[in-house]
């Protein structure tokens, strides 16, 4: 495709001598400059392989990696010109903070003068310009971390690597690093691309998400689009909260749904037959009181309720099946568990999935 | 190091517990120790006396004499060229074993000490068979009509060196594989990431990270070595003269037991030498290696 990706990856396949099915499996993606793309995925699903083989570090079995314009299948490691972070920040411990980050200018032989410039920046950059002659064993785990991504930045890399940058760190620095990290990614224009686990991760940093699987991309698009409009059911399920339908679609667009009837659907491409369908549960609308039911309205009764602070979660038990709803907690009242509710939703937020 | 709970009072059974190891200590090293020290500066009298008394005249003959001078010489010389080339035989090695993933990781490890297992009286006369004038390098040599005259492997310090490298190749690939723990994969990739070559990232992190090890794995074989007596004295041919072989003279054939014991003195001094360079280099290599 002629275009102006930046990272253009085809076909990519990595297959281990001694196992038969392929670690990844024949992927294709494109990134324009200065996005930043999340790999997606559960443990095992190809996506650390695949940043891997983009890094130089490992030997792809089949497929071709271009950066801007340039086939660096082929080419070392230490060719590549890339800055990767690592999940254990991989830090050298013999030296400093300063001499951890110059050591790739010092590679590069970029003199004494600049290369202490550009130290001395790229570490007011990680707010860590005060720990420059400290050990990096006397840094926190989020002060590893940024002094990691210092290093990977400050040689302008090709293209940044991040594998799990942030699983190594609890759940409150993360969040803040993952501003911080997002920030520095775009004010560099740094082409990006990471490793997670973490579906929120994903969302919330990349520009583009490709959800894998089995190591295969199932899905490759925005964010928003990753989450309005999962393709499969394991984008659908991996991705967020979903209640899933099965059934059997219609020629006239409604599905036929096991226990439920016919409900109404967006409209979809997919084939009539057997199907699965997913509704969000935020999309779901609860009211109190079954006695008179409104058109397209479930009657059911709430199972469990959950309150976190900002959001409310119910189960939902409608003619023997459970639907998850959730909404917002401010003005709310907290249904108890027993109370008879009616549960609807709009035709157009029950998306078809595909497989 | 001071332990982080302060100090504690610890329980009388624990005193008691030190008790066998202390006594033992005491009985087998402090005593034969001080008495080494105390003969030292006996009087040897020509005819096999000794005469009680204080007097520096054994170390004075040390100092004195270029025939002891060159004994003490020649053994830190031995000291020194065995543990640089244990170590650098033992290095890639070590880093293999520590480094492979193979599932008889266990068993090579094990193979690679075994000889141990095997007294280096055996392994001397092994290596007797294998380097002496009629032994199996040069009949294959003289076969291949390489050369005529055998090649002077035995009976002389080569001889020597090459036995103890092997004899001692397993303490150094123990004490290295213990002391490589701090070597991380991810951060010579990291290193390579960063544009270091395969020998840049040799020497700008896998040999400083591993240093510590190396350093324990040298001083250990140096240590081993310059104290061996049974292989300078059956490689040697009675042409390597070394102070372990020295002191047996001196004590068994002389009877001058105060020379013998001013040796050992010696040989302690520079075991003391010796480890007190280790640690000031290791500390240096330690603080480097782990970031402290």
């Amino acid at each position: 495709m002629a275009d102006d990706s930046y990272l253009r990856i085809h076909g990519l396949n990595k297959t281990y001598p001694g196992t038969r099915k392929p670690a990844v499996a024949g992927i294709d993606l494109s990134l324009a400059q200065g996005e930043l793309l999340a790999l997606l995925g559960p443990s095992g699903c190809g996506k650390t392989t695949t940043l891997r083989m983009i890094a130089g570090l490992v030997e792809p079995t089949a497929g071709r990696i271009e950066v801007a314009g340039r086939d660096v299948t082929r080419v070392p490691v230490h060719k590549r010109g890339m800055g990767m972070v690592f999940q254990s920040f991989a830090l050298f411990p013999h030296l400093d903070v300063a001499e951890n980050v110059a050591f790739g200018l010092r590679l590069r032989r970029i003199g004494s003068a600049e290369r202490r410039r550009r130290v001395a920046e790229v570490l007011e950059r990680v707010e860590l310009s005060d720990f420059a002659r400290r050990r990096v064993a006397q840094l926190s785990g989020g002060q590893q971390q940024r002094v990691a991504l210092a290093r990977a930045l400050v040689v302008d890399p090709t293209l940044l690597l991040l594998d799990e940058p942030l699983s190594a760190l609890d759940a409150k620095l993360r969040e803040s690093l993952r501003t911080q990290i997002r920030e520095i990614q775009q004010a560099s224009g740094t082409t990006s691309v990471f490793v997670t686990h973490d579906q929120d991760e994903a969302l919330s940093m990349a520009d583009k998400v490709a959800v894998m699987h089995e190591g295969a991309v199932v899905q490759f698009g925005p964010p928003e689009e990753i989450y309005q409009a999962p393709a499969t059911v394991f984008a659908a399920t991996f991705i967020g909260r979903a209640n899933l339908f099965t059934g059997t679609l219609g020629q006239d667009g409604v599905l036929d749904a096991d226990g439920l009837g016919r409900i109404p659907v967006a409209p979809t491409t997919v084939a009539p037959g057997k199907v699965s369908a997913m509704l969000r549960p935020q999309l779901v609308h609860v009211r109190e009181g079954a006695d008179t039911p409104q058109d397209g309205a479930f009657p059911g009764t709430v199972v469990s309720t959950s309150y976190t602070g900002d959001l409310i979660s119910y189960r939902i038990d409608v003619s023997g099946r459970t639907v998850d709803a959730e909404r917002s907690s401010a003005g709310a009242t907290i249904l108890a568990p027993g109370t008879p509710v009616e549960v609807s939703w709009d035709a157009a937020d029950v998306r078809v999935l595909e497989g | 190091m001071t332990s982080p709970a302060g100090p504690r009072r610890r329980p009388p059974a624990a005193l008691g517990l030190l008790l066998p190891g202390v006594a033992a200590l005491i009985f087998a090293y402090v005593l034969p120790m001080v008495w080494v020290g105390r003969m030292s500066v006996n009087r040897y009298v020509d005819g096999g006396g000794i005469e009680q008394t204080i007097t520096g005249e054994s170390f004075a003959e040390i100092v004195t004499d270029p025939y002891y001078l060159q004994v003490a010489g020649t053994t830190v010389w031995l000291g020194v060229v065995v543990a640089a080339l244990t170590v650098l035989v033992a290095y890639p090695l070590a880093m293999f074993l520590v480094r492979t993933e193979s599932r008889f990781k266990g068993l090579l490890t094990m193979l690679a000490i075994a000889p141990m297992l095997v007294s280096s009286v055996a392994r001397t006369y092994g290596w007797v068979i294998v380097l002496g004038n009629q032994g199996l390098v040069n009949s294959f040599l003289r076969a291949l009509g390489v050369s005529e005259r055998p090649l002077q492997l035995s009976n002389n310090f080569t001889g020597v060196v090459i036995a103890l490298v092997q004899i001692f190749l397993p303490y150094a690939v123990l004490a290295m594989t213990s002391g490589f723990g701090r070597l991380d994969r991810n951060v010579e990739q990291a290193a390579a990431s960063l544009g270091a070559s395969r020998r840049q990232v040799f020497t700008r992190v896998t040999l400083p990270l591993t240093l510590p090890g190396v350093l324990t794995g040298a001083l250990l074989v140096f240590v081993l070595a310059i104290s061996a007596y049974v292989t300078p004295r059956l490689m040697g041919g009675g042409r390597v003269v070394v102070l372990a072989t020295e002191i047996y003279d001196q004590a068994t054939n002389r009877l001058n037991w105060p020379l013998a014991a001013s040796l050992s003195v010696v040989l302690i001094v520079i075991f003391g030498v010796a480890m007190a360079g280790y640690q000031a280099l290791q500390r240096r290599a330690e603080r480097k290696a782990s970031g402290q």
